[in-house]
């Protein structure tokens, strides 16, 4: 009985891990020795896979487009959200709470539901296919998230910093920005690191409104796609390590906040 | 005070305006459009859009894929999200706690979550595939066309994917859950002799209502999007054995080209996930803890 417990958490961490550290493992293998065994070893490691993959498969552009745009996205999302959350929870009016409804209400239905005439609307708007419309939706369809983490932790500050603040003779928006955003700053971190993870594994809409120019993950899906007739195996497995190792990274670096932002959608 | 409430409305107008028209032009608009658009037939942006009626949702009716997609999306949420729910409670019971070693595994489990599904579905792909697979040498050769190329393994296949993908992050919410349940009633339950199923079922159970409430919103959303994940391991494939509404959907506004038909999916789906809602909303009414105080 006493090692009933670790016997199954070891077993569960154990399927988890070997799929994972097989694909790196694979990924600096030549494509003879992926076909000849899962276990083969080749020496000296084949590290052109990642050249390939970078290089004659486009992954580095597509590697550098996604960090454009996640990067972006966050910086045009982050203030953008916050100051929703902090309007819609600290100056109520009457429909503030109705707002705040249909805003949150988008992370009830997948963002592909709406797939046809948004990409019409790109269209008309001359903005598919470009860095820029997809960073703009990317940030409406991370509001809903957004605003619903941060209201909760904008809500939870007591109106009488405002108040005492205000008497001191500051503006609103120096109380935004001085006051109010520094002592939310554990809010913004977790709107910070799962919008980040999440934008730089989005797949859904970059595959709808991006024709010539991929992120990461639609190119790999791409090279899947292509390659598994081909059977350049090396280059599929060096590209999800690419798309893999900058988010497992951040995951090692930062392992308590990551947990925090991965739950904190679920509870506060 | 007149300049006070102009500088304080003007404050509140800058805050939400820029949000609000984003939202609204690239979610709430489209999300409404579908239903119109649903009622005709185009294919692209160039073509014109005559108007046909119900006829999109009569093909989707007589479409095989279409009920396929429904029948999978339908098999996800009522047998293979309370399998995923159900181990994700056992290995929470394991896992949780401050040992290292329980601290370094919840670590792990984490992962699936944070890496790009795509990434996941190649791992997955690849582990089944009939010359590559990591399956093939431990002696799980199966079906001839491969685990994701039968036409009967193929949805079981899927469904263990869908599981390792998502377990991590209910393992940890339900952790959280049972890390959050006073000492005290562990100490009760000790006294009275209360252990194994029964503590689960009349202490444990009971008191994680709202964190099973919580992960049963999010598996119902995740269970009825099922899409990166298909898209990229089987794309539907055999016959529509692994076909998703999403992707589904998909498949009709790109490689059909069938734009008002992949609306009227987009609009079975919207009203399938509001039903769901609604269920879900009758099941967690009410905490069954709040009427005995």
């Amino acid at each position: 009985m006493r090692y009933l417990r670790p016997i199954f958490m070891v077993i569960f961490a154990l399927s988890v891990v070997l799929p994972v550290a097989w694909v790196f493992f694979s990924s600096v293998k030549s494509n003879m020795d992926i076909t000849k065994s899962p276990f083969a070893v080749t020496i000296p490691p084949a590290w052109d896979n990642f050249e390939k993959a970078w290089k004659k498969q486009d992954l580095g552009a597509a590697f550098l487009f996604s960090l454009m745009v996640t990067t972006l996205t966050i910086v045009v999302l982050i203030p953008l959200g916050s100051m929703m959350a902090y309007a819609l929870s600290k100056y109520k009016f009457k429909g503030s709470g109705a707002i705040l409804g249909i805003v949150t209400m988008g992370m009830l239905f997948p963002n592909l539901l709406a797939a046809v005439p948004l990409f019409l609307t790109m269209v008309k708007i001359g903005l598919d296919d470009t860095l820029i419309g997809l960073v703009m939706a990317y940030v409406a369809y991370s509001l809903s998230f957004t605003v619903f983490v941060l209201h909760g932790f904008f809500s939870a500050l007591p109106d009488e910093l405002g108040e005492a603040a205000t008497i001191d003779g500051a503006g609103h928006w120096s109380l935004f920005l001085r006051v109010m955003m520094p002592l939310a700053k554990p809010g913004i971190w977790v709107v910070l690191i799962f919008n980040a993870i999440g934008l730089w594994n989005e797949y859904n809409l970059a595959k709808i409104l991006m024709l010539q120019q991929k992120t990461l993950p639609v190119g790999l899906s791409d090279l899947i796609s292509q390659q598994q007739y081909a059977g350049d195996w090396g280059s599929i497995f060096a590209g999800a390590v690419l798309v893999m190792v900058p988010v497992l990274t951040l995951y090692l670096v930062l392992k308590d906040k990551v947990q925090q932002a991965m739950l904190a959608g679920a509870i506060k | 005070m007149a300049g006070q409430d102009i500088r304080r409305t003007g404050f509140v107008l800058a805050c939400l305006v820029p949000g609000l028209v984003l939202y609204a032009g690239l979610v709430i608009v489209p999300f409404v459009r579908t239903v119109q658009l649903s009622t005709f037939r185009f294919s692209g942006v160039s073509t014109k859009m005559v108007p046909n009626g119900i006829e999109n949702f009569q093909k989707l009716w007589e479409s095989e894929q279409f009920w396929w997609a429904l029948r999978n999306n339908f098999t996800i949420l009522v047998v293979v999200a309370p399998i995923l729910l159900a181990l994700s409670m056992a290995l929470a019971h394991a896992a949780v706690g401050d040992s290292k070693l329980a601290r370094g595994m919840r670590t792990v489990y984490l992962f699936p979550n944070l890496i790009s599904l795509v990434a996941a579905a190649l791992i997955w792909r690849a582990v089944y595939h009939p010359t590559v697979g990591l399956l093939r040498s431990t002696g799980l050769k199966g079906p001839q066309d491969g685990w994701l190329g039968d036409l009967n393994t193929a949805f079981p296949s899927f469904a263990v994917a869908f599981i390792w993908v998502s377990m991590g992050f209910y393992t940890m919410l339900y952790c959280a859950g049972l890390a959050g349940i006073p000492a005290e009633v562990h100490e009760a339950c000790e006294l009275e002799g209360a252990r194994g199923w029964r503590k689960y079922l009349w202490i444990t159970r009971p008191l994680m209502w709202p964190v099973r409430r919580v992960a049963a919103v999010h598996v119902t959303i995740a269970s009825l999007g099922v899409f990166a994940l298909v898209n990229v391991m089987t794309d539907g494939a055999p016959s529509n054995r692994t076909e998703t509404m999403l992707n589904a959907l998909y498949r009709m506004m790109t490689i059909e080209g069938s734009f008002g038909k992949a609306a009227a999916m987009g609009v079975v789906m919207m009203c399938v996930t509001a039903l769901s809602s609604a269920v879900l909303w009758v099941m967690f009414r009410k905490n069954p803890l709040e009427g005995r105080r």
